[in-house]
């Protein structure tokens, strides 16, 4: 009876864990409190196991042994309560860790673990423990592009994202890391996860539009890849069409980024759906400081389309488009 | 017999249920003194979370005083610290910026959020708190510099 009674674990004995008089106690508690994560209790489980991963997080140890146990406690628990404890307890055991083979392995887990969370809660405290683990460190050009690539397919499954991502991503986004990670999607092939990378290059570029004209004459390179990533998006996926069209309008619509794109845009014409097809008019609208949206203007769209067609016969001889637009008076000969 | 040795052993919920009940019961002053005399810090700690439930017109002097003095204390835990600046916070207790600024020289990233939070509701009131949440806009912790930002746009 008083080995059962001993054997029983209680709120109390759990609790207890939290009050260390050495690192000795310390460790050697969080190396309990971490078993006791995973222990199959007879009565209130879920709510004990819970709270034993609160104290490992808690008392911050970070031994192999313990993140282990963690770890495993985050993946096979049934129990959505212990294991929103384990992440956020891997994220304050990270804080701790130099960017290792323990750090590592908590940032792939917890990458996993965001794909195939259940709830936005989770993906909240997911998130949060990835910051915290992560983002302490610098990080190479490879692991920023994987990082970023499964944040934008877990973005591309939901659409209640947790706040904490976009501190997330606002760390890791340059124009380097969006590019790759663009080129990835359309090499994969899916639609909706091209909409999300090409949208979040686009939405970069909209969001640093004056730096980017500023720092072109030293990044031409790097720009002229992500706007032809962004016509190639387009290419592989014509669901993400309409988005990339009407971000380029604003995003390069000036020279010299829109010297960049026009003649492509007018090419892309012929290749577009129907309500793409009208955003591409509205795009090469805003570059009509090109002489090739100009020109699509005045050879191509007038010529086409019938409620203009009668307009461009009847006056063409007289009044050129551009005088039209901007009122320059024209004198006959 | 022996069933009541099982149960008494594995149940063992009954001082976090009582510290609960407590807060139920709107006895703030209990819960103060669970946090200033318990000898278990997860008792104390539930004490401090319990007491963000009560509003201002419920709180004492004494129980001011006691949370207070639980942030002052270097020698308690900062995640108590932490939920005891948040409780004044949130009754906009102007007399907790001093050793809340203080407290956060000391502690660890999570408490330190927590002190923030409560130095919020507190920035109207006091140019110090205004001023930390101004300097915590550089703070090396990506949450509070993200939270201290937000604060400071509002």
């Amino acid at each position: 009876m008083i080995f059962l009674f001993l054997c029983c674990v209680s709120f109390h004995r759990i609790g207890k864990l939290k009050d260390f008089s050495s690192q000795e106690q310390r460790e050697k508690q969080a190396d309990q409190a971490a078993k006791w994560s995973a222990r199959s209790f007879l009565w209130q489980k879920a709510q004990k196991q819970a709270f034993a991963a609160q104290v490992v997080g808690q008392l911050g140890v970070t031994r192999p042994a313990i993140i282990d146990q963690m770890l495993d406690t985050m993946q096979r628990s049934p129990y959505p309560s212990v294991r929103r404890q384990a992440y956020w307890s891997l994220g304050e055991m990270g804080r701790n860790l130099n960017w290792d083979v323990d750090a590592k392995r908590i940032h792939t887990a917890l990458l996993q673990a965001l794909q195939t969370c259940s709830s936005s809660l989770e993906a909240q405290l997911i998130v949060e423990a990835i910051i915290k683990n992560y983002l302490q460190h610098p990080h190479s050009t490879e692991e920023n592009i994987q990082t970023l690539q499964t944040i934008h397919v877990f973005l591309s499954q939901t659409s209640n994202p947790p706040s904490s991502i976009f501190i997330l991503k606002e760390q890791l986004q340059t124009l380097t890391v969006l590019c790759a990670v663009l080129q990835e999607q359309i090499d994969r092939g899916s639609d909706i996860e091209i909409y999300t990378s090409s949208l979040e290059l686009l939405r970069f570029l909209a969001t640093n539009r004056t730096q980017i004209y500023q720092i072109y004459p030293s990044q031409k390179s790097d720009i002229r890849q992500a706007l032809s990533l962004s016509t190639q998006a387009m290419r592989a996926s014509p669901p993400s069409q309409s988005m990339i069209l009407w971000f380029l309008s604003t995003v390069a619509n000036q020279p010299p980024l829109s010297s960049l794109l026009v003649e492509e845009l007018v090419i892309w014409e012929q290749k577009l759906t129907p309500s793409a097809r009208f955003v591409l008019k509205e795009a090469l609208f805003q570059m009509l400081e090109e002489e090739a949206a100009r020109h699509y203007f005045r050879e191509i769209f007038l010529k086409k389309e019938r409620s203009f067609s009668w307009w461009h016969e009847s006056n063409h001889h007289n009044v050129d488009l551009v005088q039209q637009l901007y009122s320059i008076r024209v004198h006959s000969p | 017999m022996f069933f009541v040795f099982i149960l008494l052993a594995c149940m063992g919920t009954v001082r976090i249920n009582d510290i609960q009940r407590l807060a139920t019961e709107k006895d703030l002053l209990e819960l103060a003194t669970i946090l200033q005399k318990n000898k278990h810090s997860y008792l104390r700690e539930e004490a401090a979370l319990q007491l963000h439930h009560f509003p201002k017109e419920d709180w004492n002097q004494t129980a001011r005083d006691i949370t207070r003095n639980c942030i002052e204390q270097n020698a308690e835990r900062c995640t108590i610290r932490g939920y005891c600046a948040y409780a004044l916070g949130r009754i906009e207790d102007a007399s907790a910026v001093g050793p809340i600024v203080s407290a956060m020289e000391d502690c660890d990233s999570e408490s330190r959020y927590w002190m923030l939070l409560a130095l919020e509701p507190l920035a109207e009131h006091s140019v110090l708190a205004k001023a930390q949440i101004a300097e915590l806009q550089q703070d090396s912790d990506l949450f509070i510099r993200a939270r201290a930002r937000q604060s400071s746009v509002q």
